[in-house]
């Protein structure tokens, strides 16, 4: 099972938002994004939080759950 | 680049501008001295004033050094371009204003050498070497502060500068790593007397690991621990394990080396600097593996 995310597209929702910007404003590198954009690092608890905080959203209409048959 | 770094850029150029003219002097110097004391001929008392502007231009290259490095360090953190040429850069730089203190100690014995009726030729390679490697450093650190000069301004965040230091920390690990390796390997291939191995092996070493340490320390002063993110936290966790799991086989090969017939010497001298080397530049290769730009 992996971890899924719609960070790309809030962030292109969010007036083109870059993934430099967001680091910054949630306290990481910018790879840090890229690496959770791209399924290659699962973020914290404490960090998945603070993203779904920045985009005004639950926790769950930003990441999500793939089961790795689909 | 912000005002205030293009000025400090401008200033340090003029001051490469004057550490190149020291250098070209120091180098007539001793292409003058070389013959005279190799033949032990008479020195005349107007060597004493030349003595006294070698050792002031031993002064204006240090202080080059030091600016040069600044000016280069942090033009790298705020482009965040160009970080494995920069950290290449700073251990050339830190192992040439290591060698202006080597530069002074080797005249110093060259003249009690030469008041003996010594041969002094092992000090003089050095010498030579030192101001080849220092010619190095200045051209390339020249090229590169013009370079800088040329690049567009732009404010970057402190995360984002925290990163580029932590880069060019490991980067600057795995070059002295590799490098402190090379040299091991040169001991051993090369069949170095053993006590020629036991003078040198130690100062190398140190000169090797220095550039690494002293970027070590500024990046631990400027943030340490609180300057990684949860993902840099992982690298290096991850980094260490897999240091740890390749550093067991070659501590029981060097183990063996040690036991075998004829080695034993040799390798009771190199076994430590192995294994530091070793460990540097393979932690430092596995940070920098986990952490894709």
């Amino acid at each position: 099972m992996k971890l899924g995310n719609h960070l790309r597209r809030l962030r292109f929702e969010h007036d083109g938002l870059s993934q430099q910007a967001l680091a910054n404003e949630v306290g990481v590198t910018r790879l840090t994004i890229h690496s959770i954009e791209n399924g290659k690092f699962n973020p914290s608890t404490m960090l998945a939080l603070k993203i779904a905080r920045f985009f005004n959203l639950p926790v769950e209409e930003v990441f999500f759950l793939v089961d790795e048959e689909e | 680049m912000s005002k205030r770094l293009r000025q400090f850029h401008l200033y340090t150029l003029s001051a490469g501008l004057i550490a190149a003219g020291s250098l070209i002097y120091n180098l007539v110097v001793l292409g003058l001295l070389y013959p005279r004391v190799s033949r032990f001929e008479p020195i005349s008392p107007g060597w004493d004033t030349a003595g006294i502007l070698f050792g002031v231009s031993i002064l204006l290259l240090g202080f080059y050094h030091l600016l040069s490095l600044a000016a280069i360090l942090a033009a790298t953190i705020r482009s965040q371009e160009r970080i494995t040429p920069t950290a290449a850069l700073m251990v050339l730089g830190i192992l040439s204003g290591l060698m202006l203190l080597a530069d002074v100690t080797m005249l110093q014995d060259i003249g009690n050498e030469y008041a003996q009726g010594w041969d002094s030729t092992g000090e003089w390679i050095i010498l030579f070497s030192a101001h080849g490697l220092h010619l190095l450093y200045l051209a390339f650190s020249l090229l590169t502060l013009r370079t800088n000069l040329h690049k567009p301004s732009g404010s970057v965040e402190p995360v984002a500068r925290d990163h580029v230091l932590f880069q060019l920390t490991h980067t600057t690990g795995f070059l002295c790593g590799t490098l402190g390796v090379i040299l091991v390997l040169t001991a051993v291939s090369t069949s170095l007397s053993v006590h020629l191995i036991q003078e040198t092996m130690l100062v190398f070493s140190a000169l090797t690991l220095a550039p690494y340490f002293l970027i070590l320390l500024l990046w631990i002063m400027r943030k340490g621990w609180a300057g990684l993110d949860e993902m840099l936290r992982l690298n290096l966790f991850r980094a260490g394990f897999i240091t740890m799991l390749l550093n067991l086989p070659l501590t029981f090969l060097l183990f063996y080396l040690q036991q075998s017939e004829g080695n034993v010497i040799i390798w009771s001298l190199l076994w430590l600097p192995s294994i530091v080397m070793f460990t540097l530049s393979t932690f430092s290769a596995g940070v920098l593996w986990g952490a894709p730009r």
